[in-house]
């Protein structure tokens, strides 16, 4: 295994040897003393973006420093110019010629702090470490947003293995930002050996993350024995998880399950037991919701989360365990109902919809997003029954189409959807009777325009003798633009679906 | 064959054709395409005219440049033309009008969603060379209903004819922002157009865009309207 005292040695050494040694000038060395803070912003230039210095002495040293001793600079005694050093050679022309990665290693136990001033308007990186801005600017190490993720910088394809295969492969002081490479990570051979390895030397927990990759039955008691961040940390924390999103398999399956007491209140742990979709999984989801059903605080987010893991892993294996979670948590408006429950408990469906739309505020709220299902569910089964239904969604419209639409909006869209796609004779009496009632002129206009679309010239004629003879009630042009701009959006959307 | 007979229906139309490319002062990249109104041609064949003017504008569809012109099946976009050309130049004058309104290809409208057909003239005031107002009338036709509306914004010569004079073009304005707004500070001043009450649209900014202050110049009488701060909290 190549540790980071080992590459950096060799590092120097091939540097020693191959003449590119220097010592730095004294000029240059005079700029670096007065080095005290570093202040970046970045710029956007031929759809460019760069990173560029905001203090006079740190631009001295970026124009006037050749590359060769700003590599020098990088592991100079002072964390501001070893920064200032990096940030000046990022911001060189000949930038991609330069072997940037093998910097890094130098400074994985790098653990000195700085400060990054940046814009008035960015704020500052009061809590940077140095190391951990070598492996985030040159190997993009990192997930969060700083302004040199912006700086365009990419190491080559070749390079990045290189300094990943050392990376993944080291201990080092910032092991936790393996995390974010780890999801789009692909196992290479070559480095297996070394990554069991320091695995199994316990001093890195996060290696877990890549040897789940390879998907070693063997492999499997090493990866439960060391999960990352496990023991010590937030058990809210879901990398803990992301070896078993990893790798499925029935030992992993045993491992997370003997993982219950850390993993029961966490969103993550959910999802990767609801993976498995059987019987064994459904025990053990079930074991999970009595201890919620138990909880006291809290009680309301974890509840979500359960119902989101097993909406988002639905199998029909869960039905029975989703169904007890709508009928223990009615008041969680955060429940929604998978699409497949539909396809086996169907009517169970249909009664609780109609209990839930006379209850409390939330159960009306889960009643109405269940309207497109429930239409066309009843499509299939009983037709009077959805006609009456539709009629009682024939409801004043939402202000906008593609703006915000509680429960109550989206199911008077649905309704009009069905009559607008239905044509069905049995609407155009309540339609009517709605052009009475409705208060507002642009929805007025809307449901003529709905009316207009069944292409029969008796109710065209209807519609103009129904204006006539209540003037009151008529649209006008203002009412059209506005009714008409909705119904353009109705239209485009109906079409699309 | 049929194609052939339109080509050259419109013919006598495209040799008279005139249009008109304004540049914006600020981006010489930016022009609009107008099309000077031709005073006898009926809407249908005006049009035809339209579209067939700039061969090389692919926004134009094929359809559009040689197909049948259903301008409305509702009302007589012909008659509704003549009528809204009657009413600006008993509200500005023959001269006036053809002088200074413009169409072009947006501006026969029929929205069948809304069920109203629009007619859009653009208004360049004498001396003003990219910046107008759009004087549109809207007709409302459906189930029996039928409704006219004319433009608020076109202005009326004959009852009092300065309203028909706009002596403050976008650099005079520029003038008077600089010397009555700016005041030597280091701030720089922005044209968003002309408001439909025939002011110049102003703002003024700092160097990183971070405050300045909204205003407007009266077209008309060169009036500044009072300062509103505005400072970005992004």
């Amino acid at each position: 295994m190549l540790t980071a005292k080992k590459i950096s040695t060799i590092f120097l050494l091939c540097l020693c040897l191959s003449g590119l040694w220097s010592q730095i000038r004294p000029e240059i060395s005079i700029i670096a003393n007065r080095l005290d803070r570093v202040a970046i912003d970045s710029e956007v230039k031929n759809h460019k973006s760069s990173i560029f210095f905001r203090d006079s002495i740190s631009l001295s040293l970026q124009q006037k420093a050749t590359v060769t001793e700003l590599i020098e600079l990088t592991n100079h005694v002072s964390p501001v110019v070893r920064t200032n050093a990096l940030f000046a050679l990022l911001g060189r022309p000949e930038r991609d010629s330069i072997e940037l990665q093998m910097l890094v290693p130098q400074h994985f136990s790098d653990t000195a702090t700085i400060f990054i001033e940046m814009t008035e308007n960015r704020g500052n990186h009061d809590k940077a470490k140095v190391g951990e801005l070598f492996l985030d600017v040159i190997g993009r190490y990192s997930d969060w947003y700083m302004l040199w993720t912006n700086s365009s910088f990419k190491l080559t394809e070749q390079r990045q293995l290189w300094l990943d295969s050392v990376f993944f492969c080291s201990n080092t002081d910032f092991n936790y930002l393996k995390k974010f490479p780890s999801r789009s990570w692909k196992p290479r051979p070559e480095l297996y050996a070394c990554i069991r390895e320091l695995l199994e030397s316990g001093q890195d927990n996060y290696a877990s993350l890549f040897l789940a990759k390879y998907q070693q039955e063997a492999d499997i008691e090493l990866i439960c024995g060391h999960l990352p961040i496990y023991g010590n940390a937030n058990k809210r924390n879901p990398f803990i998880w992301l070896p078993f999103q990893y790798f499925q398999h029935p030992d992993m399956f045993s491992c997370l399950k003997s993982k219950i007491e850390d993993g029961w209140q966490n969103l993550d742990y959910y999802r990767n037991v609801a993976k498995y979709k059987n019987e064994e999984s459904a025990e053990l989801m079930d074991s999970i919701l009595t201890r919620i059903i138990k909880m006291g605080k809290y009680k309301g987010t974890v509840t979500a989360h359960f119902g989101r893991a097993l909406e988002e892993e639905f199998a029909p294996v869960f039905s029975d365990i989703y169904l007890k979670l709508l009928h223990i948590f009615p008041e969680n408006t955060n429940l929604k109902i998978p699409d497949k429950l539909w396809e086996t408990h169907g009517d169970t469906l249909l009664q609780l919809s109609s209990i839930w739309k006379n209850g409390g505020k939330a159960e009306r709220e889960r009643a109405t997003r269940m309207m497109p299902k429930l239409l066309e569910y009843l499509q299939s089964k009983d037709s009077s029954a959805l006609l009456s239904e539709i009629v009682s969604r024939i409801k004043p419209l939402p202000n906008e189409y593609f703006g915000y639409q509680n429960g109550d909006d989206a199911a008077t869209i649905a309704a009009y959807t069905y009559i607008y796609r239905s044509k069905n004779p049995y609407f155009i009496d309540p339609l009517f009777h709605f052009l009475k009632t409705e208060p507002l002129a642009k929805n007025r206009f809307f449901i003529a325009k709905i009316l207009q679309t069944y292409g029969d010239p008796s109710i065209n004629k209807r519609l103009t003798d129904f204006f006539k003879d209540h003037p009151d009630l008529a649209p006008r042009l203002v009412d059209a633009e506005e009714g008409g701009k909705f119904y353009a959006d109705f239209f485009y959307k109906t079409k699309q679906k | 064959m049929k194609t052939f007979l339109l080509i050259f229906s419109i013919l006598p139309h495209l040799l008279l054709a005139q249009m008109e490319y304004r540049s914006n002062p600020d981006d010489s990249t930016d022009v609009i395409e107008m099309v000077i109104i031709p005073p006898d041609l009926k809407a249908d064949s005006v049009v035809q005219y339209i579209y067939n003017l700039n061969p090389n504008n692919s926004s134009i569809t094929y359809s559009q440049r040689f197909g049948p012109v259903n301008l409305s099946n509702k009302i007589s976009v012909n008659e509704f033309y003549e009528w809204t050309k009657k009413h600006c130049i008993e509200r500005v004058g023959e001269r006036y009008f053809y002088d200074n309104f413009r169409l072009n290809r947006h501006s026969f409208k029929d929205d069948l969603f809304s069920e109203i057909y629009e007619i859009r003239y653009y208004f360049f005031p004498p001396g003003f060379s990219y910046d107008y107002q759009i004087i549109s009338f809207k007709r409302f036709v459906f189930m029996g209903l039928d409704e006219t509306q004319v433009p608020e914004n076109l202005p009326d010569c004959m009852t009092e004819s300065m309203s028909c004079s706009f002596p403050i073009t976008r650099e005079k304005a520029l003038e008077i922002a600089v010397a009555q707004v700016v005041k030597k500070r280091p701030l720089k001043v922005y044209f968003s157009g002309l408001t439909s009450e025939y002011k110049w649209d102003c703002r003024t900014y700092s160097e990183s865009h971070w405050y300045g202050e909204y205003f407007t110049i009266d077209a008309r009488t060169g009036e500044v309207s009072e300062l509103r701060q505005y400072q970005r909290i992004d």
